[in-house]
């Protein structure tokens, strides 16, 4: 086949070498299992995890985390921001997507015993994914500082404090003081757009690489 | 002979323990260093101090000429507290409503506190009547009148009985 195409693989290759380099990965058949849709939902919650880095990232270019600018900022994507209706929206309805594929995923595992030696530490990274999962949307919820985000961030934190012992000192420190305020948004939009996104690569690439490791386990 | 077994006869005591002292201090010190970095982090995110302000104590909510007529009542923004004059005279109770913490407001028609979260009624005693909040009452405040100025005592420490972010509430200043 000749055409640009080739060419441009060649000139690739002959630089980069990147066949050799990648074919453990491009040269592994897709299990037998491949059909079934079962073995699809985890792939899905990536595919949503994917939507949700970009559209967020887009999404970040006009929010402004603070109590006068938060609303405002989120109404004006919405309203005046071309296609901010669109981005926002993506992201927000993705976001109710992934808990449902993510908890579809993990009962697939679970019914099929995947879980089971030697896969446990993939369930174990999985169980961290899950509660990164929760933990954006906890902290995503809060940023439109509308009543809906704002009491349901007064009922987490008012939940973390019946914890004994450091409960008190957990709702404090979650909140960034004695109430919901400036403080606690800075907090949440630093962790919804930098600390959990850095936790959840790094979770995504232990999951991945086990699971490369060790094949889909077989079904029963 | 060869050289491994000469250095063996060289040295009685068996080095293996050494080297399990060896890795017991290095693993040791990897965890003190790992501990350190975590709590480092926890202090450096924990509020300071200077940045815990709040609101407890008497506070000066409202003045006794704006209370003429009796069944009059009195919300404060940036205080959640409600000042209610009736038949039995000026009383004051905590807005945050003991469930999970939305703010009450005063029905003049039915005479009831009212939750617009989860629809508890409290009466005008703040006795709970209906809804989740059961069993816990609104919060009763202490007032003090001096000459004009009505005051009313936020909590500074623990309210025995009631959840704990609630006390946290009421001193944050909603
Ligand atoms: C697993 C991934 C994520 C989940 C589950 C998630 C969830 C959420 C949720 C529930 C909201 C509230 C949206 C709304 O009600 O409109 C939100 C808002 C937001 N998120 Fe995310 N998010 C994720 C990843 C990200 C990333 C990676 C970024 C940026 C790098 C980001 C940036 C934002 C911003 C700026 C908002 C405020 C805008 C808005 O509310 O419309 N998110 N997110
Ligand atoms: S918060 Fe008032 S009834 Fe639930």
């Amino acid at each position: 086949m000749a055409g640009w195409t080739s060419n441009l693989s060649q000139w690739v290759e002959e630089r980069w070498n990147l066949r050799n380099w990648l074919s453990p990965i491009l040269d592994t058949e897709v299990t037998e299992y491949k059909e079934k849709m079962r073995f699809c939902w985890g792939g899905m919650t990536f595919a949503l995890i994917v939507v949700e880095l970009i559209t967020g990232i887009f999404l970040a270019y006009y929010y402004q985390p603070s109590v006068k600018g938060a609303f405002q900022s989120i109404a004006f994507i919405t309203d005046q921001v071309y296609l901010g209706w669109l981005v926002r929206g993506i992201h927000h309805y993705a976001s109710y997507l992934i808990i449902v594929t993510v908890v579809v995923h993990m009962m697939i595992v679970f019914f099929r015993g995947a879980y089971k030696p030697p896969r446990e530490m993939t369930w174990v990274s999985g169980v961290f994914l899950l509660l990164l999962c929760f933990a954006f949307s906890f902290t995503g919820y809060l940023l439109t500082w509308d009543q809906r985000g704002y009491w349901a961030t007064r009922i987490g934190t008012g939940m973390a404090s019946e914890l004994p012992i450091i409960g008190e000192y957990l709702m404090i420190f979650l909140q960034g003081g004695y109430g919901v305020k400036q403080p606690t948004i800075i907090r949440f939009f630093i962790s919804h757009v930098i600390v959990l996104p850095l936790f959840l690569i790094g979770f995504l690439l232990a999951h991945f690489i086990m699971i490369r490791r060790q094949g889909i386990k077989k079904p029963f | 002979m060869d050289e491994k077994n000469a250095i063996e006869m060289k040295n009685p005591t068996p080095s293996v323990s050494r080297r399990k002292l060896l890795r017991f201090i290095m693993a040791f010190l990897g965890l003190f260093g790992l501990g350190a970095i975590l709590s480092s982090i926890i202090v450096f995110l924990t509020p300071p101090r200077s940045a815990l302000k709040k609101v407890g104590g008497w506070q000066v909510v409202g003045n006794l000429s704006e209370f003429k007529e009796s069944s009059l009542v009195k919300t404060y923004f940036g205080l959640p507290v409600i000042l209610i004059k009736n038949g039995k005279g000026l009383l004051s109770f905590s807005t945050i409503c003991p469930h999970l913490g939305c703010i009450v407001i005063w029905d003049e028609k039915k005479k009831w506190f009212i939750c617009p979260c989860h629809d508890a009624a409290f009466d005008a005693g703040g006795k709970v009547l209906k809804g989740p909040a059961k069993p816990y009452n609104l919060l009763p405040m202490e007032i003090k009148v001096e000459g004009e100025m009505i005051a009313v005592k936020l909590p500074e420490d623990k309210l025995p009985g009631y959840p704990s972010w609630f006390r946290i509430t009421m001193i944050s200043g909603v």
